[in-house]
């Protein structure tokens, strides 16, 4: 009786510690907050108090993502907006690729149809289920969506996301179900793909991964 | 008889006509001859107003003047001046100007405010059409909420409608008062006694002996019922209106979402992200010592320039607390995010940090070139300046529902 009335007062005091900690963390913020605005006259009061005309209509501006500085800044104030659905897609993609199921990726491809680290996903789960044409048909998938994109192409990131997935792949709660087969399609793949990373980018990091992740490349 | 042009009375003793009021009417054979009176001067408003409405031409308005005229009971004959509206009297050869017996006392104001006068002029000219049917009372009344004048204090006035005595708005009741006089100007030469067909122009001013009540209908007045729609107010309640909508339009992006405007987020940031910076990124901060609990960690690279967006969410309804011992733990998280390894490996140029509260809302998003970054530093911006170099949005009514809680 005494323990559990003495984990009650522990949890309560644990939890009023966390409140005060919440309190203090968003004073701050508030804080940080006002002393931006004011520089930038964005805050619709003044330091007394007082109702700051130029500084509310600044906000104004402010609050529908308009900054003084550009297009950069103007999309890194609204990428709030773009980033949940990134976020959703990724956790059907990280569900998808831990169970190795294809429909939980093409939930995701639905929700970001441009996103080609989907694609990369999608062929790294096929190729831990030895579809080893599906995975490079998906791949190429990938490198098209990545090519017309607009943005410049590169090799080195999409190979750097392929290379991301397949680990996935293989580190998921599914990989006691993968074939002997299915295990040297993946370490061929990660091989390969992590030989072309240190070409493209001069970065051996994958290479070096591969005995910790126990994926040796074959000779 | 009456002024052809004065409408003021006037009398013939035989060597002429001058203005001279007409005879008494307080005794007993006077009250018809008072009666005369008042009914020439109502015929000479009735045709004062048809003359202004154009129903009768000025011969003709002069010929009916001609036939009002009064006699009195000494043989001297009166007359209303044309357009001063005031009594004459024929005295000798002249007419003299007079007030007949038993209209009171000569309450000939001086002349009027132009605007006031202007007011009156338009009040006789409808109240003429009124008399002659050719408007309603209705339209009368509305005719007469249009003829308002504001005095230079600001003050409304209006004629009584069936009165026609002028009425000033005083707090919310409308009182009975005389309009303030023209400024001064000396007399023009000649403007006494009226010739016997045409007096000489004079204001027309009325006090009416119907002693009607207040006006009907209460003009709108500033600071009164309408408050000051009749005037600036309005076109400030415009403007405001206007630049609400226009506030609203960009608030929630109406060009971007119709599609007249590609969102800067599509203009600039690629559609793919880097998930491996981001994970680099995170481990990086993670073996600062930093609990990574309710971050998420994002990197976006821009799509035509080189660089990328990282975008750090720290979630307090997700365990985000910050590291105790900061003094200034946000600047010190770019500090962290923009100097690190990470950031130079993944080409990181950008940094912006979303901060949520425990009920996850977003409070504040910030974000930073990592030049400037870096520049605050190693000190060679000072605070003031490095805030001025931050973008961002602050949820002012998230940060007040805050401090309720």
């Amino acid at each position: 009786m005494r323990i559990t009335l003495l984990l009650i007062l522990v949890c309560a005091a644990l939890l009023l510690t966390l409140a005060a900690c919440d309190a203090e963390d968003t004073k701050f913020v508030q804080d940080m907050a006002d002393e931006w605005a004011r520089e930038k006259n964005i805050n619709p009061q003044n330091k007394d108090g007082s109702i700051n005309i130029g500084g509310a209509f600044n906000a104004g501006l402010s609050m529908a993502g308009i900054t003084s500085n550009g297009d950069e800044a103007d999309a890194a104030v609204q990428a709030g907006t773009v980033l949940f659905t990134v976020k959703e897609g990724d956790q059907l993609a990280g569900e998808g690729l831990d169970t190795r199921d294809l429909k939980k990726v093409d939930e995701a491809i639905l929700l970001r149809p441009n996103d080609y680290s989907y694609h990369n996903a999608r062929g790294a789960i096929l190729l831990a289920s030895g579809d080893p044409d599906g995975a490079k048909k998906e791949w190429e998938t990938a490198t098209n969506l990545a090519k017309e994109s607009g943005i410049p192409y590169k090799e080195a990131p999409i190979i750097r996301d392929r290379l991301r997935n397949l680990e996935l792949a293989w580190t998921s709660r599914a990989k006691n179900g993968t074939s002997a087969a299915s295990a040297d399609l993946i370490a061929s793949e990660y091989c390969s793909s992590a030989k072309d990373f240190n070409l493209a980018a001069h970065d051996a990091t994958y290479l070096d991964r591969t005995g910790a992740i126990n994926l040796p490349c074959p000779h | 008889m009456l002024g052809a042009d004065s409408g003021e009375w006037h009398v013939n003793a035989g060597n002429g006509w001058v203005r001279a009021d007409p005879p008494g009417a307080a005794t007993s054979s006077g009250a018809q001859l008072t009666a005369r009176f008042q009914k020439a001067e109502d015929e000479y408003f009735k045709l004062k107003g048809q003359l202004g409405a154009g129903r009768i031409t000025h011969e003709q308005f002069e010929g009916a003047l001609k036939e009002a005229l009064v006699e009195d009971d000494q043989g001297r004959y009166w007359m209303l001046g044309v357009d001063t509206g005031k009594w004459y009297v024929h005295e000798g050869a002249t007419w003299v100007e007079a007030i007949p017996p038993g209209m009171g006392t000569d309450i000939t104001p001086p002349p009027l405010d132009p605007r006031f006068q202007k007011a009156e002029d338009e009040y006789f000219k409808l109240k003429g059409q009124l008399g002659a049917g050719r408007i309603t009372h209705e339209q009368f009344e509305a005719a007469l909420k249009e003829s308002l004048v504001e005095d230079d204090q600001g003050r409304y006035w209006m004629l009584g409608v069936d009165s026609g005595k002028w009425y000033v708005h005083e707090g919310e009741n409308w009182v009975e008062s005389n309009p303030p006089p023209a400024p001064v100007r000396p007399p023009a030469a000649g403007n006494l006694p009226p010739p016997l067909t045409t007096p000489l122009v004079a204001p027309v001013y009325v006090a009416s002996a119907a002693q009607g009540p207040p006006p009907a209908v209460a003009p709108a007045k500033s600071g009164g019922r309408f408050g000051c729609l009749g005037k600036g107010c309005l076109a400030l309640i415009v403007v405001g209106v206007l630049a609400g909508a226009l506030g609203s339009i960009f608030y929630f992006r109406v060009p971007q979402r119709i599609g007249l405007v590609q969102p800067a987020t599509d203009r600039v940031l690629s559609s793919t992200p880097d998930r491996s910076a981001a994970d680099a990124l995170k481990t990086e901060v993670a073996n600062a010592g930093i609990d990574t609990q309710g971050m998420e960690f994002y990197v976006i690279p821009f799509k035509d320039r080189p660089g990328a967006l990282a975008y750090v969410v720290l979630d307090s309804s997700h365990g985000f607390h910050f590291k105790s011992g900061s003094s200034d733990p946000l600047i010190d998280f770019f500090k962290q995010l923009g100097q690190g390894q990470a950031a130079s490996q993944n080409n990181l140029t950008r940094i912006a940090i979303e901060y949520k509260s425990q009920s996850g809302a977003s409070l504040v998003n910030l974000t930073a070139p990592t030049d400037a970054i870096t520049a605050y530093s190693n000190g060679s911006l000072s605070r003031q300046e490095f805030l001025k170099k931050l973008d961002g949005q602050a949820n002012w009514t998230a940060f007040f529902q805050e401090g309720f809680k």
